[in-house]
């Protein structure tokens, strides 16, 4: 594959994060820090994806057997970034409705969170399914990386843009972001799938697995469950800050917009530095268990310096805390994904890379999932509205 | 959650496990595929 199919494919990736982020970064603050909308509900709502992800199998093995009009993947990854655009469009004008209009307004919040997450499961095991039929097996490793770095910059670079656009919030310059968004994503999406698929291609389909077999794979292996368990619980303490950390800067230092959708910023980029620090520097020197427990650490430390930083109310804790958070994240990430690979012969790595997903799947969910309700719990426990920073950053402990 | 995790991992033995150093671009490719 040359290098421009590549940069296609990663526009792909790019289209749909670009969607993404002004609903884990801008959305998720204003629906709980301005709008008043209980937490737990809006952890619910981002969560749809992840809980939606197992259906990728499914979808995946429908499209492998279902061409439109001599195209294997090209429909179905156009209705995917449509559908997830357009649905992630619609976010914010279904979560103004729920703060006007609760009942009416949480339905229509639920179906259009619905065809966003059902969007992003299509799009995305699409156009890696694209990725692989396009690539030779020793350049898919190389076509994913570069995907994956140029999603990872998008999801900054919007961050940064989206921030900057919302400098003073109102409701109609929100909406206005997530239609630049959505459009933005759309053209990318055109530029990035026109003619890229030849059409009525030979490809060798490979076997897809379901989260089941992944999972029984894993849990046949004594050793291999522990660790199984031991990364539910990494992962679901680590990622399920998602939801909480732009609506706790601006609880509990009255951030702006602008401020606290940068943090996304600053939490991405301390992820990729440390991915790449570890993955070619101190994995020469260090470990992978040792390099797990050092990412566990600094990542503990990152949580507990961001709780800190609201109970001492220091803003200047709390962003240096946040991109040690992301950078405990990267080292975490790839040392326990090494493990893991370590784990398994080379004939199941496709059944324990299938499990990893689960992991981070069922992880995001459930860990912002129980962040979003052990906020609302303590803040319902401590009763006041001054208490709120400080329940807030009690959760951030636990 | 964090500090049962990071004693969990102390009791997981590893040394039964294979011992690879896979790529950066294989572990990314990983992270990107999930």
């Amino acid at each position: 594959m040359t290098f421009l199919k590549n940069i296609r494919l990663g526009l792909l990736h790019v289209a749909v994060a670009v969607s993404l982020v002004p609903i884990t970064g801008v959305l998720n603050r204003i629906m709980i820090h301005e709008l008043g909308i209980l937490a737990t509900l809006v952890a619910g709502l981002i969560i749809v994806p992840h809980l939606l992800s197992p259906a990728q199998v499914w979808i995946g093995q429908y499209s492998d057997n279902h061409p439109l009009w001599g195209y294997r993947r090209t429909p179905y990854i156009a209705a995917g970034i449509v559908l997830c655009a357009g649905g992630a469009t619609l976010t914010p004008w279904a979560a103004l409705l729920m703060a006007a209009n609760f009942w009416p307004g949480l339905l229509v919040a639920v179906l259009v969170f619905l065809v966003w997450g059902v969007g992003f499961n299509l799009a995305v095991v699409s156009y890696l399914s694209l990725a692989s039929d396009l690539s030779e097996e020793y350049q898919r490793s190389r076509t994913i990386a570069v995907m994956w770095f140029m999603m990872i910059t998008s999801v900054i670079v919007t961050a940064i843009l989206a921030g900057r656009a919302l400098d003073e919030y109102s409701p109609e310059k929100l909406t206005q972001v997530f239609m630049t968004s959505g459009a933005v994503s759309l053209v990318l999406g055109i530029i990035g799938l026109v003619g890229l698929e030849p059409r009525n291609a030979k490809v060798s389909l490979d076997t897809r697995h379901s989260a089941a077999e992944a999972i029984r794979a894993v849990i046949a292996k004594p050793e291999a469950r522990r660790f199984f368990v031991y990364l539910m619980l990494m992962l679901a303490a680590i990622l399920g800050q998602d939801v909480l950390l732009e609506p706790f800067g601006a609880q509990a230092f009255n951030m702006s917009v602008r401020e606290t959708t940068q943090l996304t910023a600053t939490w991405g980029g301390a992820t990729l530095v440390a991915l790449l620090l570890q993955g070619l520097v101190l994995s020469r020197f260090m470990s992978k268990k040792a390099g797990a427990t050092l990412g566990g650490i600094l990542a503990s430390l990152g949580l507990f310096l961001i709780g800190l930083s609201g109970v001492i109310a220091s803003q200047a804790l709390f962003v240096p805390a946040i991109a040690l958070l992301g950078f405990g994240t990267g080292i975490a990430t790839t040392t326990n994904l090494a493990l893991m690979l370590d784990m398994t012969t080379p004939e199941q790595v496709g059944l324990f890379i299938g499990a990893w997903g689960v992991a981070d799947s069922a992880a995001r969910g459930l860990g912002n999932l129980l962040a979003g309700a052990v906020r609302d719990l303590a803040g319902l426990a401590l009763g006041s509205a001054s208490a709120s920073a400080m329940s807030r950053s009690l959760c951030w402990k636990v | 959650m964090l500090c049962v995790a990071l004693v969990m991992l102390r009791r997981i033995d590893v040394s039964a496990f294979r011992s690879e150093q896979p790529s950066l671009t294989q572990l990314i490719a990983v992270v990107g595929d999930a």
